[in-house]
């Protein structure tokens, strides 16, 4: 519908137009050298505990979106990392509250007809990812989540507390569950830690 | 099950994450169950970051600013026309409130309109005779309207002057604290 404006609100619209720059804390410089650091890790982590690729790339945008607009007391590198890791759980959560996309439910490690890893190992390559995959997507969507933070991005307890809005002392437990499920699951499918 | 901790937990990680295993940490995870289990998950999930970082096609950081900003304009000139938006609802709905109070108010006249406008018509109702049946009606109707204003008894009159004028004047107070916030 086309409005006609006056004057003054012309010029309401100009000054919100003008004021986005002020809604961004960050420059585009500092963004960039912010993204590429992020960018990968933020959507594997997004797609592994959600299962689905496009889901991914919509909560990556999302998320990037909500974080310009925050404004920080301090640049620090890994705090803002983390805040931003922790829009991007609170971002997948609604859209599975809101019953947009069902969260992915724990497979049963039989008949799961999820997409499969790509193969870049040869057909050993492939049993193996698959295998992974399937075990991985055995756990539930939490213990997904604190198993990436933890043991992927490296995240301290009481970081990953942060992140998923948990206490640290419930993190290390519920972490440590998670990572028994996970290990029983790989070694009934007859994998071990031999360390690279 | 009460979680069981080895304090190598997080250099195993950090092995399993940089790569950078010595024969020392090997052994320990070899011996360790807890830095077992921990090697054996990290192993897994880093190998399905390995994939992602070779497989997936993440959006150029030019576009995600590029996108931000775009979405972060729209919200400020959808911010900038909500008083706007917030007025022309308010003037709908003042609208339908004296259309429906007209309708209550002169429900006997648009009543006898319409009985009328069927008689006038009768079976065969032609285009004229509905355009004349129509014309006098609302002559009647207008006219017994002003008459019936007119003899309102004064303090009536006041009251609904009143009410126009504060509700004009609610109309443009909302507008101008809508546009101030």
């Amino acid at each position: 519908m086309l409005k006609e404006f006056t004057f003054s609100e012309a010029q309401q619209l100009e000054r919100a137009a003008g004021a986005v720059d002020e809604i961004f804390q960050m420059d585009e410089q500092t963004f960039r050298v912010f993204y590429d650091r992020t960018a990968r890790p933020l959507w594997s982590y997004l797609y592994r505990t959600s299962g689905n690729a496009t889901l991914a790339d919509d909560l990556m945008q999302e998320s990037y979106y909500r974080f310009l607009r925050v404004r920080f007391a301090e640049m620090n590198q890994d705090y803002m990392k983390n805040y931003l890791f922790r829009i991007a759980t609170n971002l997948l959560r609604d859209h599975w509250r809101h019953g947009k996309v069902d969260p992915p439910a724990p497979a049963s490690e039989k008949g799961i007809d999820r997409e499969q890893p790509a193969n870049t190992g040869g057909a050993h390559g492939f049993q193996l990812q698959s295998d992974v995959m399937h075990a991985v997507q055995s756990l539930k969507p939490r213990e997904r989540e604190l198993l990436w933070l933890a043991y992927v991005e490296g995240s301290s307890h009481r970081e990953i507390a942060e992140v998923v809005g948990l206490k640290e002392q419930s993190v290390r437990s519920l972490l440590f569950r998670a990572r028994n499920k996970l290990a029983n699951v790989l070694r009934r499918r007859g994998l071990a830690a031999g360390g690279e | 099950m009460k979680p069981c901790k080895c304090e190598r937990e997080s250099l195993v990680i950090e092995a399993v994450r940089t790569g950078a295993w010595d024969a020392d940490l090997r052994n320990h995870v070899a011996k360790c169950p807890a830095c077992s289990d921990v090697a054996l998950a990290a192993l897994s999930l880093n190998e399905m970051r390995a994939v992602d970082e070779a497989e997936s096609h993440v959006p150029d950081a030019g576009l995600m600013w590029w996108k931000a900003q775009l979405l972060a304009k729209r919200a400020a000139a959808e911010r900038a026309t909500e008083p706007i938006t917030f007025v022309e609802r308010f003037a709908y709905a003042c609208g339908l409130f004296c259309f429906v109070g007209v309708c209550v108010w002169q429900w006997q006249a648009i009543r006898g309109w319409f009985a009328s406008l069927k008689i006038a018509s009768g079976n065969r109702p032609s285009l004229e005779s509905i355009w004349h049946a129509s014309y006098q009606n609302a002559q009647n109707f207008f006219t017994g309207w002003f008459d019936k204003s007119a003899s309102l008894p004064k303090p009536s009159m006041t009251v609904i002057l009143s009410v126009g004028v504060l509700l004009l004047f609610v109309a443009f107070a909302a507008y101008f604290a809508r546009s101030e916030e």
